[in-house]
């Protein structure tokens, strides 16, 4: 008895050795079981498409609040709403917390396009099989969005540390200093445009991605932000040669914004579809069914389009909704959708779809009209803007009424802010043109008196950079006066 | 047998599968070959002092595992093995006896009370030890205090039990609370928790377990104690044991408890008056302060609306006994705690079996059952009992035609939320547990074990369409499923031996293995078509909350342990555990964890004799041992591509996380060094432990943050240092001991004070609201503890909007009025000033009149994040808790006082009420009463109207309130019937009790209870609005046959 539970003792004594020696090793190995390995990743063209869609998903966060953030809430497209909205964006008050001031969302789309140009090549060359045309497509997919990420940063923050290899290892050193914004544009966005050029499939067209017109568009727009006229107008003039984009007729206007795939004016527009992307959060700051908006209509744009004898403009309550006195909703980018009192019925916030408008004919040719103001042909100019202008509905103007460059630039930048209200083009149009401090610190002293505004300081311009951002690199100098 | 030669592997691993290929046939045989041992049967009696039979005293054969336990007559039966042997009398609290058997047939015997415990056993890890060898620093709660509490789960049975153990109830039904033992040693809420040991199987939650059911538990709280768990012992370990039958003829226990509780602190909240002058100062009232408008005329006191009388009934069943070779215990408890909130409840099923079979003096054979079941429905305080301050009360709850009111400008009805809202849980926990123990040698024992915990929960919530803020109303919901089955195989030899008469050695040597597996699914739906099965058949499936969920650790470790005691004089023990982790980097995956520790009773000395009579017994004890932390993401260690959450254009994307996977993981670990002392005086009647340690995490697992152009957020990482140290003192005494009257009275003083002392590159961070919101923030940082709530310091509100005026440095400037009340300029110190006028601004606007005035820390003109402090820390300075037991004839009446002293708590709901951000939330009626209105006001409160515009809202410190309280905790007054009397309904003993909980407090706490959990340790101490706690009294009956 004592000898067999011995041999009992002995037994599992040998099991646990057996087992320390020879089993341990895979009894402590565990892989993940609902994400893959980086080995496991990287394999075939779908792996490629898959990459593709987790890019895009990135520019999707980009843009999800900071859309309005950048483009329109510091400028006089907006104003606060009451206790729903943070006060800072209207008064030039903005900090280091504020939200949109976080450039984390565009670096984490740059590392997946990091990656996807690491990867494609290898892909390239051990899959033969694979039509080379589609792979070099997918390369220039990449360059286009790591290009808007760049130009985004630029315009957003000047400065910016320049990442084009991936975060893929522990041994690579993280920190970075910002490079200067005139070099990121120089060495990096117009490369990396001009690569994607190089690589593109001329004959894909697909709105929701980045394709030979959204670069060429990309081209015209950095052109201008350099204010390289001539190189925007030639580019302009590629991007014609296609044949590819009109302005959409006056009676489909609403698609540019609802079924931008079905016009003939959009060149980039995102794609969304809350059951996988969650709601579009840009729906709470301009419009939402269960809250109020963080964002009300500014007085300019609102008593413009109220204005009895604007009703002819077609954009007007196709934009916003004058039924709702708090001036509070936007939208614009909704389908018509009336309850039986005939309001606008907007979805809940977590349910809300938004095809964000990056690029559309009209931006360009207001842009072509914008460059040939300021290379002095007024003709030129008046022709596109008239083109633009007559769309909406309204008579032309006749070359007599904008005499000059000056009239003509009002005239132009006055209907991109109609024309592109709440499509993330108003603030950059004031940087480009110089005209940010003298458009904006009139309203802002207009509406708060003891508000700090821009005074003379050009350096607010720019925004802060986060103070979580600035806290996880030492090597970041925050913008001046920022602190 | 050739040890030497067997030990190749492959030689083993032959003889191995031959032994186990007879094993089965063997163990059949054993009950047939122990027929042919002799034995000699001895029966007899334990009784006290004063002739009262003891029940559940133990009764074992010295030197083997022979052992029994005497029935509620105090009686028992034991087989022993010869004349030679000897019979070790022992009962908590009693002073052990030896009785050697001779010739002797019955042995009567009397047990002394109050004597010394020193005897008592004390389960310490894979083993047992009697107290008066214990080395390390342990804590013992008995059955008997757990019971006393009628406590619905363990962790309120433990408040305020054991001195290092910081035990925090929650008020909601079914909360589980939280347990931390001496501080916290690491960053992680998961890392922080103590480790479970539940009858040998080790748990990172004692959840299931039945109270009723503990035998004993056991608190290990320094290292050289704790370190035999290795890798998960970092921070404590607490053993649970369950009970087991005792001999004699089967007892049946009937318990039954019905408590009624009352909300023990109702806040004040504005009335409709209050809210009239709001809408007023607020400007713009809308019609909501139409006072004919019948939408808006009701004055409701939400609070007494929202809340009823709790009711909880608590039921326990319980049958053991015993018969020669076997015992078992069998247990049954149903809780129903309806509580404070409408259609908030907790309702529990537990069921345990404990099987023991002894065949043979040799062989045992244990086997657990337990299972349990809970179904809640988990209240959203948020939208209910804080709704209840928020909601204006001149809204209406109901309609005229008695349904309930949904959403009212903004504002959900509370009522509705409480009735309506789904939020049910279910959980269902199983363990089986096997173990064989086989007595090799006399002093050789081999115990092998196998437990299989199993864990499934169901989760359904459902918001339907009345309580929807859309137009037109939605309905949407979600259920979640999970499961985890874990595994552990153990075995390992115990060895005891004493050597002449002075020597004792004890050794111990085992490995063990584990695994478990986590599964989730959850699926969530809107517009359901039918609210009246919520069922996700009836709705539309959304996507991107439909997931899926899987993760697997392992561990395996190898242990052992040696102790010499000289006399019980000189005690020395040491042990090391290897433990492997599936978690870290595969170069890293195994640690080492030893410790040491020495003890002398110094009381044994000769020196000492001539004190004996006042001291009775004394001991100093010092450790230092290792332990860790693996608690960490199961593949932390692993850079992982992610899918289901970058869907574009109808394609799934896949891509990284936020956290880079960081293959040079490895253990956290913990070294931790005790002196402690034991000290026993005037024949036990006053026991004193003081213990003093220090304890330091080195390589602590955080994560760090990664520069946010690398495109990930941050990295888990081994770099840092937190260090621990702390004082506990625990006395123990009885003033007061008669024939009939008997007091006892115990102390438990527990002093903690933690230190970050290292940081990656010594980088501060900021956990928490990062924004200038008003919620808590906490800055972690180098020389800095957990719990710093960090922002901005509030110093007044300033009365002028000249006040807003400084000099070049900074100093705040006087205006001056003249008669009529104009503005004529500033004041320095008295003196007119004329230099340059300097303002402060917020969000880009100067602040006036009303507006908060801070701290200007950078000494600029904008208040903005840099100005941010360290207001205030929310770990207590110290806690405590006084126990009083007094016996008065058939009368005991126990009661606990506990008490936190020195925290300070975060009021985000208060906060939240009163920073005027939602037009429609209304404030405190003391903010409407005290807001600034006028120039020259002078007050705390800023201006209504200047809202949350200028940032007056930012986390500041006039929502940070002192958290220290005294608590009388329970208190119980129970009344034994006399036996004469329990004869004659046939039973064995009667006791009948009143029973109270939360009945006293002393507080400065403005909202509901200072105590709550906080889950993550970087984030201690802020209120949201939890639930409210209740005054619990009631009534109850234990009766046992």
């Amino acid at each position: 008895m004592l000898t067999a539970m011995k041999n009992i003792c002995y037994c599992l004594a040998g099991l646990a050795l057996l087992f320390a020696g020879t089993e341990c090793k895979k009894f402590l190995d565990e892989k993940p079981q609902t994400e893959i390995t980086a080995n496991l990743f990287w394999q075939s063209e779908d792996d490629i498409k898959s990459g593709i869609a987790a890019m895009y998903s990135g520019v999707q966060t980009i843009n999800s609040t900071n859309y309005l953030l950048w483009g329109d809430a510091r400028s006089d497209n907006f104003y606060n709403n009451g206790t729903y909205g943070d006060i800072s964006y209207f008064t030039n008050g903005l900090s280091s917390t504020i939200n949109g001031s976080d450039w984390s969302p565009v670096y984490t789309t740059i590392d997946r396009v990091n990656d996807l140009l690491k990867h494609v090549p290898l892909i390239k060359a051990s899959h033969p099989a694979i039509d080379p045309k589609a792979i070099n497509h997918y390369m220039a997919e990449g360059y286009a969005v790591r290009a808007y990420c760049y130009f985004e940063l630029v315009k957003v923050w000047g400065d910016a540390p320049v990442w084009t290899i991936p975060f893929d290892s522990v041994g690579i050193n993280p920190f970075k200093a910002r490079t200067p914004a005139a070099t990121i544009l120089d060495s990096l966005v117009i490369p990396d445009l001009q690569t994607a050029l190089s690589l593109v499939d001329q004959a894909k067209a697909i709105v929701w991605e980045t394709n030979v017109g959204s670069i060429y568009a990309m081209l015209i727009d950095v052109s201008m932000w350099k204010h390289d006229y001539n190189g925007a107008i030639a580019w302009f003039d590629k991007l014609n040669a296609l044949k590819r984009y009109n302005l959409e007729p006056a009676l489909t206007w609403k698609n540019l914004f609802i079924g931008p795939d079905k016009t003939v004016e959009n060149i980039w527009s995102i794609y969304w579809d809350w059951t996988t992307d969650k709601g579009a959060a840009i729906s709470g700051q301009l419009g939402a069914g269960n809250t109020n908006s963080q964002f009300m209509i500014s007085d300019i744009i609102w008593n413009y389009f109220s204005n009895a004898a604007n009703v002819k403009d077609i954009r007007g309550a196709q934009s916003i909704d004058l039924k709702v006195k708090t001036h509070d909703k936007t939208l614009k980018f909704y389908p018509v959708n009336l309850d039986a009192k005939a309001n606008q019925v907007y979805p809940t916030n977590s349910q809300a779809n938004v095809y964000y408008p990056m690029y559309r004919f009209a931006d360009i040719l207001l842009l072509r009209a914008e460059a040939a103001n300021n290379t002095q042909d007024l003709p030129t100019a008046l022709t596109y803007l008239n083109q633009v202008h007559t769309r909406a509905g309204l008579t032309a103007y006749v070359a007599t009424a904008l005499p000059d460059s000056t009239s003509m630039s009002n005239a132009i930048l006055n209907e991109r802010q109609l024309e592109l209200f709440g499509e993330s083009k108003r603030f950059f149009d004031l940087v480009r043109n110089g005209l940010v401090i003298k458009t904006l610190d009139p309203i802002i002293k207009a509406r708060k008196p003891d508000a700090l505004g821009f005074g003379q300081d050009a350096r607010t311009i720019l925004w802060p950079l986060n103070r979580t951002v600035l806290n996880s690199n030492p090597l970041l100098v925050q913008n001046q006066p920022y602190n | 047998m050739e040890r030497t030669s067997v030990f190749s592997a492959r030689a083993l691993y032959a003889k191995a599968r031959a032994v186990c290929l007879s094993l089965l046939f063997q163990v059949l045989l054993l009950t047939a070959v122990h027929a042919q041992t002799s034995t000699i049967k001895i029966t007899g009696s334990v009784k006290d002092a004063k002739g009262n039979a003891l029940h559940g005293s133990s009764v074992t054969v010295k030197g083997t595992a022979i052992g029994t336990t005497t029935d509620e007559n105090g009686l028992f039966s034991i087989a022993v093995p010869s004349q030679q042997s000897i019979l070790v009398f022992t009962l908590v609290s009693y002073a052990s006896k030896e009785e050697l058997v001779g010739t002797r047939k019955v042995i009567n015997t009397v047990l002394t009370e109050g004597g010394n415990n020193l005897d008592d056993v004390v389960v310490i890890g894979y083993g047992t030890q009697r107290k008066r060898d214990v080395t390390g620093s342990i804590s013992s709660v008995s059955a008997k205090q757990i019971e006393e509490r009628h406590p619905a789960n363990l962790t309120d049975a433990l408040q305020g039990l054991a001195t290092g153990v910081l035990v925090t109830t929650d008020a909601e039904p079914g909360s589980d609370g939280s347990i931390r033992i001496r501080g916290y040693s690491t960053f992680s809420s998961a890392g922080n928790s103590p480790l479970y040991v539940i009858d040998g199987i080790l748990s990172d939650n004692m959840n299931g377990i039945n109270p009723n059911d503990v035998q004993s538990i056991e608190i290990l709280k320094d290292a050289a104690s704790a370190a035999i768990y290795g890798s998960r012992s970092a921070n404590g370990v607490i053993i649970i044991t369950t009970k087991r039958g005792v001999e004699g003829r089967p007892g049946i226990n009937l318990q039954y408890l019905h408590t009624f509780g009352e909300l023990a602190h109702k806040l004040p909240q504005a009335n409709s008056v209050d809210t009239r002058l709001y809408r007023n100062e607020q400007g713009s009232s809308g019609t909501s302060n139409d006072s004919l408008n019948p939408s808006f005329n009701a004055d409701n006191d939400y609070q007494a609306l929202l809340t009823r009388t709790a009711q909880k009934d608590q039921v326990d069943f319980g049958l053991s006994g015993a018969v020669k070779n076997m015992n078992y215990y069998t247990s049954i408890r149903l809780l129903n705690d309806q509580g404070l909130i409408l259609n908030s409840y907790a309702k529990t099923l537990q069921l345990r079996t404990n099987l023991e079979f002894s065949p043979t003096t040799r062989f045992r054979y244990t086997s657990r059952f337990q299972f349990g079941y809970k179904v809640g429905n988990a209240i959203d305080e948020g939208n209910t009992i804080f709704q209840a301050f928020q909601r204006p009360p001149n809204y209406l709850v109901y309609y005229p035609d008695g349904s309930l009111t949904g959403y009212i400008s903004g504002r959900r009805n509370p009522v509705t939320v409480a009735l309506y809202q789904v939020n049910k849980d279910q959980v269902y926990t199983g363990t089986l547990f096997n173990q064989v123990d086989y007595q090799l040698l006399p002093s050789l024992k081999f115990i092998t074990n196998i437990g299989i915990n199993y864990t499934e929960t169901r989760g359904v919530n459902f918001l339907p369409k009345i309580l929807s803020s859309n137009s037109p109303t939605t309905n949407s919901g979600s259920e979640v499923y999970s499961r985890s089955i874990n595994w552990q195989y153990q075995a390992y030899f115990n060895y005891n031996k004493t050597f002449g008469k002075n020597s004792t050695v004890t050794g111990l040597a085992g490995f063990s293995a584990e695994h478990t597996q986590n599964n989730n699914a959850s699926v969530a739906g809107v517009n359901y078509v039918s609210e009246q099965a919520i069922s996700l058949n009836s709705a539309t499936i959304v996507p991107s909350g439909t997931t899926t969920g899987a993760s697997a650790n392992s561990l395996a470790s190898f242990f052992g342990r040696g102790t010499y005691s000289y006399k019980g004089k000189y005690i020395a023990a040491a042990t090391i555990r290897r433990d492997g982790s599936s978690r870290f980097g595969s170069d890293n995956r195994w640690g080492n964890f030893l410790s040491g520790s020495v003890a002398w009773r110094f009381t044994e000395e000769k020196f000492m004799q001539s004190l004996r009579n006042i001291f009775t017994d004394g001991k100093i004890r010092l450790s230092i041992g290792q332990t860790g932390n693996e608690r960490i993401g199961d593949y932390d260690a692993q850079s992982r591509y992610d899918f289901g959450t970058y869907f574009y254009n109808t394609v799934s994307g896949i891509a990284e996380g936020t956290s880079f996977g960081n293959p040079h993981l490895k253990w956290e670990s913990t070294t931790q060094s005790d002196v402690g002392t034991d000290l026993y005086f005037f024949n036990n009647r006053l026991t004193v432990v003081v213990d003093y340690y220090i304890k330091t995490t080195s390589n602590l697992l955080y994560s760090r943050p990664l520069p946010r152009e690398t495109g990930f957020n941050d990295i888990r990482v081994n770099v840092g240092t937190v260090q621990n140290n702390g004082f506990e003192l625990a006395l123990t005494g009885r003033p007061l001991q008669t024939k009939d009257f008997d007091w006892s009275i115990t102390t438990n003083l527990s002093i903690e004070r933690g230190v970050v002392k290292k940081l990656n590159d010594g980088q501060p961070f900021i956990a928490g609201n990062t924004s200038d919101a008003g919620n808590a923030s906490w800055l972690i940082r180098e020389g800095g503890k957990l719990g710093d709530f960090y922002g901005w310091k509030q110093l007044r509100v300033y009365p002028y909007d000249q006040s807003n005026a400084y000099d070049d440095n900074w100093n705040p400037l006087t205006p001056v009025f003249d008669a009529t009340g104009a503005f004529t300029g500033y004041t320095e110190g008295g003196k007119p000033y004329g230099g340059a006028v300097h303002s402060l601004y917020g969000k880009g606007q100067k602040l006036k009149g009303g507006d908060v005035e801070f701290a200007n820390i950078t000494k600029d003109s904008v208040i903005d994040d840099q100005d941010r402090m360290v207001l205030g820390n929310a770990q207590p300075d110290f806690y405590f808790s006084v126990m009083n037991t007094l016996h008065y004839k058939q009368f005991t009446l126990s009661f606990t006082f506990n008490s936190q002293w020195g925290n300070k708590i975060y009021n985000n709901a208060a906060q939240t009420l009163d920073n005027y951000n939602t037009s429609n939330i209304i404030p405190q009626p003391y903010v409407i009463h005290n807001a600034w209105r006028n120039q020259g006001d002078i007050t705390g409160v800023p201006s209504v109207k200047a809202k949350t515009s200028t940032g007056n809202f930012r986390t500041n410190d006039h929502f940070l309130e002192d958290g220290s309280f005294i608590r009388l905790a329970y208190m119980q007054l129970n009344y034994t019937l006399k036996p004469a009397w329990v004869k004659r309904v046939f039973a064995q003993g009667i006791n009948i009790y009143l029973y109270g909980s939360n009945l006293l407090m002393w507080t400065n706490y403005s909202w509901y209870d200072p105590e709550f959990t906080s889950s993550d340790p970087l984030q201690l101490g802020q209120d949201s609005g939890k639930y409210p706690r209740r005054r619990e009294t009631g009534l109850g009956i234990n009766v046992n046959f």
